[in-house]
């Protein structure tokens, strides 16, 4: 075999027998291991010549005779205390019973692949933190509102608890008596005003990902209700118009009043120095449309055509310095993307409207169960709902059209029990915590009442436990785990009821 | 018996809550007669109608700033003496410093106890 030509090489290379034994190595072999020729030309075999490097040179000697080529995984050898990463290519020569061994020192890629996955990774921590900030800015921007907020029923419930105290010094307690009630009234009212802040802070700020099913009416409410002192003061109009109610979506309720309040601050932005500022929130649905809209209206100062394109960009802002980030549309649209939604911009008749799309169900409302009573109804596939949250009967009835199963809902255990003395269901499906009587309270006295329907709990993944507990005890079949899609549901159905 | 001459307060708040509570406090003290206002023209009417010794003003109005309001009322002789108090829930540098130039000093912020209100009346107890 002619090996002249592998002398002129960079590479390293060599040639083993089939004991893999080395018959030849180049130049650049010598050089790369920095171990003398006379060692080299010593070894017994590949083990021993490699004897720092992990790899089952036996199994790819075999491997390489069946397959004819073979490349090998990445391995690590450590030569002059420097960490080197190389891959071997193994090809065959049947008629020499030859095989050649050529070595890739892939350490410069892989030195450069690590760099870029950690570049990669605090590239991402920092944008984590740039969304953070941006929810802090938000806050910040909103802090003298806040303050305001907060110190007012502050003065009022301080105030009056002095009003108490001033009572109380006086001879005949029960000429005070009305004035200490009233007093203490408002000291309550204060404290639950306060309070009320307080939490709706602590939600906006609470980094969470989980996805409920929320009403979106309820967070156009909070939103609102946040942004309240600002839009006061400012002498604006702030209107909701609700063109279509009841609409739940499975969001994830603070990262959509983030982009909420985002618009809305813009909205109150665009709107100063402008005569008779209004702002509309508007909630709807287009017919045939499978999303939900929430139109953010203002009569502002709207915004030049140039820039229309460039508002959704990172660090894009007309704003004065300090005042924008110009990250409150990016992080909006990221949200909204996140929920398979969208978020576009209008303008027409010196209106800027900003419509946020989102994917909804649609829900039919829970009614009564008064029309189940008079009969009409085939008595197989009933099922019977008990959750207090009105919003999850709606959604599991919704859930429930076209499956050819009956939805029967109820808001209590109590209830529930009583619907069950006049009438049979092939599956009861229970709320684990419920305010009067927990589920697993209502399934206990439903098997003492000697009803043996199989039960399926339904909640989050905290009560997971308390599914385990019944599951023997009260012959509970199945936990649906909160929030649930309507596969699920209809698959945990299906597979009960057959069981 | 030394008559304490008779002091009238006028105060002007958005919020009904908070100027009730002011007028409840200070009516625990006698030879005061207490007023409320809650937006700046009934305020306005009744400074014309009525002689004050002490007025206290939200920075916080919906309309204008408490500043605002104080500012055109000194630029009226009659009212150049009137002992101001400006009442804030929140501390900002820009209404300090306006109420300072202005030669308001009587700055009390949200949530105070009675005893800085009549402090700032220099009522003693």
């Amino acid at each position: 075999m002619d090996t002249s030509l592998f002398d002129t090489l960079f590479e390293p290379v060599l040639i083993v027998d089939l004991y893999s034994k080395p018959i030849y190595f180049n130049n650049a072999l010598v050089t790369f291991l920095k171990k003398s020729p006379r060692i080299i030309k010593k070894s017994e075999n590949l083990k021993t010549m490699f004897y720092e490097v992990e790899y089952n040179f036996e199994k790819a000697i075999s491997d390489v005779q069946k397959k004819g080529q073979i490349l090998s995984e990445e391995v690590e050898i450590t030569l002059d205390e420097e960490k080197l990463f190389l891959v071997f290519k193994l090809v065959y020569f049947e008629d020499k019973k030859l095989i050649l061994i050529c070595l890739n020192d892939i350490s410069v890629e892989k030195r450069l692949h690590n760099k870029y996955r950690e570049q990669i990774q605090e590239l991402k921590n920092v944008h984590d933190q740039i969304i953070q900030a941006d929810k802090l800015n938000s806050i910040g921007e909103l802090t003298a509102g806040i303050a305001h907020e907060i110190n007012n029923p502050l003065t009022i419930a301080s105030g009056n608890a002095e009003m108490i105290a001033f009572s109380l010094t006086e001879r005949d307690l029960n000429t005070e008596r009305e004035s200490i009630m009233s007093s203490s009234m408002d000291i309550m009212n204060s404290l639950g005003r306060i309070k009320n802040i307080i939490n709706s802070m602590k939600e906006f700020l609470y980094k969470s990902d989980e996805k409920e099913y929320v009403d979106l009416e309820e967070i156009i409410d909070r939103s609102i209700g946040f942004m309240q002192k600002a839009y006061k003061s400012d002498e604006i109009t702030l209107e909701k118009d609700v063109k279509k109610s009841d609409i739940v979506c499975l969001i994830n309720q603070n990262k959509i009043e983030q982009v909420l309040i985002n618009l809305l601050q813009n909205a109150i932005d665009a709107t100063e120095n402008v005569d008779f500022p209004h702002i509309t929130v508007e909630l709807g649905k287009e017919p045939e449309s499978p999303f939900v809209y929430i139109d953010v209206i203002d009569n502002g100062r709207g915004i030049e055509s140039g820039n229309a394109e460039k508002i959704f960009e990172t660090f894009f802002t007309t704003k004065e310095i300090g005042k924008g980030t110009g990250l409150g549309l990016t992080i909006s649209s990221k949200i909204i993307k996140s929920h398979d939604g969208e978020i576009t911009l209008k303008q027409n008749d010196g209106k800027t409207i900003f419509r946020i799309e989102l994917p909804t169900i649609e829900v039919s409302s829970f009614t009564d169960n008064e029309n189940l009573f008079q009969g009409n109804i085939a008595d197989e596939n009933r099922i019977l709902v008990v959750d207090n949250e009105a919003n999850i009967l709606n959604l599991c009835k919704s859930f429930f059209a076209d499956t050819g199963f009956d939805f029967i809902g109820s808001t209590c255990g109590e209830d529930a029990l009583e619907i069950l003395e006049k009438i049979n269901v092939n599956l009861i499906i229970t709320d684990i915590k419920m305010p009067s009587m927990s589920g697993t309270e209502f399934v206990k006295e439903l098997r003492s009442r000697d009803n043996q329907t199989p039960v399926v709990y339904m909640s989050g993944k905290d009560k997971i436990i308390n599914f385990q507990e019944d599951k023997d005890k009260l012959g509970v079949k199945g936990l649906l785990v909160k929030p649930f899609s309507r596969d699920e549901l209809i698959k945990i159905i299906k597979s009960t009821i057959s069981s | 018996m030394i008559e304490l001459k008779k002091q009238n307060i006028l105060i002007l708040d958005d919020d009904k809550q908070i100027c009730t509570l002011l007028q409840n406090l200070l009516k625990k003290m006698k030879g005061i007669e207490c007023v409320i206002a809650s937006d700046p023209i009934e305020a306005m009417y009744k400074i014309e109608n009525q002689q004050f010794a002490h007025l206290i003003v939200e920075y916080n109005l919906k309309q204008k700033t408490g500043i605002d309001f104080i500012r055109n009322l000194k630029r009226i002789e009659k009212y150049k003496d009137i002992n101001y108090i400006l009442i804030s829930s929140n501390v900002e540098k820009k209404m300090v410093m306006e109420a300072l130039q202005l030669g308001v000093s009587n700055i009390l912020v949200k949530p105070f106890e009675s005893k800085d209100l009549f402090g700032k009346l220099k009522i003693s107890l």
